[in-house]
């Protein structure tokens, strides 16, 4: 009777203990968010003749109104948000441009590394909440495309993050966690900033060991192997649906570490391929890592165009795609 | 496999499910059964070493009680495999790395490299298992084991196999031949014990790997920065190690089986010998049993004395890696032990409060752990090279604030030694009746839970002791 009796304690302290933490972690998880609906009347009202697509790249970079200035009354819109990527490209094109009814002259695309091709980059925690933001419900090939980790395909990883589904949020409360450390030694918010930037700049790049795996390592796909199972196909294939084509543009980054990836020669093969893949399909790519133009004291950080220098950057830019705006 | 992945999560349930509804004969079977497919789960050539091992100890034990007179010869056999293992997998490259270093000085040409083979994990924890089995048999502590499966299971019992604690034979073969019965309050600590092991492991060091690891991938980093990445890995280590340790010692309880304490707060040490009384108890004491005592130990002259504790502790070093900076490591911590030891008359900090003694230990494992983190020869006298009169304000700014930072995902721990530490003095689990303790138990197990859930680093990182 007794070993019964502790048999059953047992299984009421796991049930207890799962159900007890899931109720406690429930507070914490990623909100679902809704179709931006804004936006999406905003670019359907407003018809742009050309629609550009990015990322922080294209959106620090690039000054609306000076865009559509040199454009001569010709409207453009920017559809980006930090840290999106390609899933969140091509959300934006089908659901923003022809879910939208929008017939643009030609959408320009701005990528960087192999990212095109990396269906599953940027795509959890705080980024899956915005690609939510871009998608129309289910959304079967982001899910496909995205979901191709090992752990999430089984029932039981499936199981457990349906139990806890604050794990899809961890990045955004460590996020958090390091920023009330940051304010309570650095005492008040102004401070706490500038020691946000001044770790970043302890850490940024040129001061990283050249052996690091960060500097020297290539694991990457070849574009033939990648291009298969990613979202490019289906790029193209909205743009030619819709009658438009796409011009991919390249960015330069600030001389340096970063940018000395994109000399490496992997990333040379790559963006090879990429060229000759979307010319084949009545694309192109507009590469602008070797424009002297721009110059390091345009960059506010290693990738990205200071404030000062936007509007320089983006008449630069209108000046390299040429025909492409007319 | 490893244990923090969905595969050791069926795996073991798998296991467990299967293992309580056999016979005791047939539940040691299943174990190794089930050892071998966890070991090989990856790299099923992993289990070369591990099966030679075994057939060759298990072989020259019986063979030392068949052959009395002969027993040197097969005490030597049996270790010179394992030595031959742990040469051929680990210490080959780094060998032929030095020979070729020195050749190359007399301008002769480099000896060619002959084979480069990864190293099966856990290596040096189950053949230093093994020879701690053979010598054992030799100096008749315990007999040789006349069942094969038995001793297979000693060599590859699964939740201990690849990062210890580093068994004992007389501890293990005797609960390996018992009958074990199922005990749902032993099953209730386990769990616990186990996510506090998780926890430890996936919450507290992957988060402050992320710092250690920011922090040993700079350059030239400032002093104040270069400590705050020492402190944040002298957190992750202990939280790493101590962590499989608690998962293998729970995983090993639910099997009906108990494995040795391997730490005991050792940041509490007061003292050099007290932190290696606390830190990995498994291999300390190995190392003196097997190493120290056998060279002569304290029982000679002061002279011989030192030389067999650096001896002791260099090998120490070096088991744990074959790399200069390990042997480095394990020489600091002969050298602090002898300086206590041999100054002992000074009554060096004797007289000063329990709390700066060990403070002061604190600071001198964290000098050990830079020795042990730092790989490059060059970069670790880069490190050293750090002033903490030059480094601007704003470096130690961010050095405060990473630590800071390490102290806040370090907290639990340092929680748990402050109740640990009251209970020895004061069991108050012991006081506690039956449904307090069921009610502490289930709420302690379940903010754990949902601490992993939403504390988990996003960075995962592997267990640090595999790699040795």
């Amino acid at each position: 009777m007794r070993p019964r009796r502790e048999t059953l304690r047992l299984l009421l302290f796991c049930a207890i203990v799962i159900a007890a933490a899931a109720v406690v972690v429930r507070p914490f998880a990623a909100k679902n968010e809704s179709f931006d609906v804004a936006r999406f009347a905003r670019i359907q009202q407003r018809q742009p003749d050309f629609v550009f697509v990015g990322d922080s790249l294209l959106g620090y970079s690039v000054d609306q109104p000076t865009l559509e200035s040199e454009l001569h009354g010709r409207k453009a819109e920017l559809l980006w948000h930090g840290g999106a990527a390609s899933a969140a490209w091509y959300l934006y094109l089908k659901n923003f441009v022809a879910g939208a009814g929008v017939h643009p002259r030609r959408v320009f695309m701005f990528i960087h590394d192999d990212v095109l091709t990396d269906p599953q980059f940027r795509t959890t925690g705080k980024y899956a909440q915005s690609l939510q933001r871009l998608a129309r419900g289910d959304e079967p090939l982001v899910r496909q495309l995205t979901e191709e980790n090992r752990e999430r395909r089984w029932w039981l990883a499936r199981l457990i993050f349906a139990l806890f589904p604050a794990d899809k949020n961890r990045a955004h409360y460590q996020q958090k966690i390091d920023g009330w450390v940051r304010r309570a030694v650095a005492i008040h918010r102004r401070a706490a900033r500038q020691l946000e930037r001044e770790a970043n700049d302890v850490f940024d790049l040129p001061n990283v060991r050249p052996d690091q795996p960060i500097v020297t390592t290539e694991e990457r796909k070849p574009f033939d192997v990648a291009v298969e199972r990613s979202f490019l196909p289906h790029i193209l294939e909205i743009a030619h649906a819709g009658g438009y084509p796409i011009s991919f543009v390249r960015p330069k980054k600030r001389p340096g570490p970063y940018a000395n990836f994109d000399d490496t020669a992997a990333m040379q093969a790559y963006y090879g391929a990429l060229r000759k893949y979307v010319e084949a399909r009545g694309c192109d790519l507009v590469d602008l890592t070797h424009d002297p133009a721009i110059t390091a004291d345009m960059f506010s950080d290693a990738v990205h165009i200071g404030p000062w220098a936007t509007r320089a950057f983006t008449k630069h830019l209108v000046e390299q795609l040429g025909e492409r705006l007319r | 496999m490893i244990f923090h992945s969905i595969e050791y999560i069926a795996f073991f349930a798998l296991v467990l499910a299967v293992y309580w509804q056999l016979p005791r004969a047939a539940q040691n079977l299943f174990i190794v059964a089930a050892s071998y497919v966890f070991y090989g789960w990856e790299h099923p050539w992993f289990l070369i070493p591990l099966a030679v091992s075994t057939v060759v100890d298990f072989s020259c034990g019986l063979a030392m009680e068949r052959f009395p007179t002969r027993r040197r010869l097969f005490l030597i056999v049996s270790i010179a495999v394992s030595v031959a293992l742990l040469g051929t997998f680990k210490y080959y490259a780094f060998a032929l790395e030095n020979v070729n270093a020195l050749l190359s000085v007399g301008h002769i040409p480099p000896l060619r490299d002959m084979w480069r083979l990864a190293l099966p994990v856990g290596l040096s924890f189950y053949t230093f298992q093994s020879i701690g089995y053979i010598v054992d048999v030799y100096r008749g502590k315990v007999r040789a084991e006349r069942d094969f499966i038995e001793y297979a299971l000693y060599v590859s019992f699964f939740p201990q196999l690849v990062a210890g604690p580093i068994e004992r034979a007389g501890h293990m073969l005797p609960q390996y031949r018992t009958p074990r019965t199922f005990d749902p309050g032993a099953w209730r600590d386990a769990l616990t014990l186990m996510l506090w092991g998780f926890f430890k492991k996936l919450v507290i060091a992957d988060q402050t790997a992320i710092v250690a690891n920011k922090v040993f991938s700079l350059s030239e980093p400032s002093f104040p920065v270069l400590w705050a990445g020492v402190f944040a890995f002298a957190i992750q280590i202990y939280a790493d190690f101590s962590g499989y340790t608690d998962i293998a010692r729970a995983s090993a309880r639910l099997l009906g089986i108990e494995l040795m304490e391997n730490f005991r707060q050792p940041y509490l040490a007061s003292s050099p010998s007290d932190f290696w009384r606390r830190w990995h108890i498994s291999l300390s004491t190995w190392l003196r049993d097997f190493i120290y005592i056998p060279l002569g130990g304290s029982r000679c002259g002061t002279v011989r004395n030192s030389f067999n504790l650096l001896a002791t502790f260099t090998l120490s070093g070096l088991w744990h890696g074959a790399s200069w900076n390990y042997v480095l490591w394990g020489i600091y911590w002969g050298l602090l032990i002898l300086a206590e030891r041999f100054f002992s008359w000074l009554r060096f900090g004797k007289g000063l409060p329990l709390a700066v003694r060990i403070g002061f230990t604190f600071l001198l494992t964290c000098a050990g752990w830079l020795l042990f983190r730092e790989r490059s020869l060059p970069q670790l006298i880069r490190d050293l090279n750090q002033s903490p009169f030059t480094a601007p304000g704003t470096q130690w700014q961010v050095g405060i604030y990473l630590s800071v930072l390490c102290l806040f995902y370090a907290a639990p721990i340092v929680v748990q030694m402050v109740i640990d530490g009251r209970e020895r003095s004061w069991p108050a689990a012991a006081k506690l009746n039956r449904t307090r303790l069921f009610v502490a138990q289930t709420a302690l197990a379940s903010l754990l839970l949902a601490g992993i859930v939403i504390g988990r680093s996003v960075v995962a990182s592997d267990f640090i002791y595999f790699q040795f």
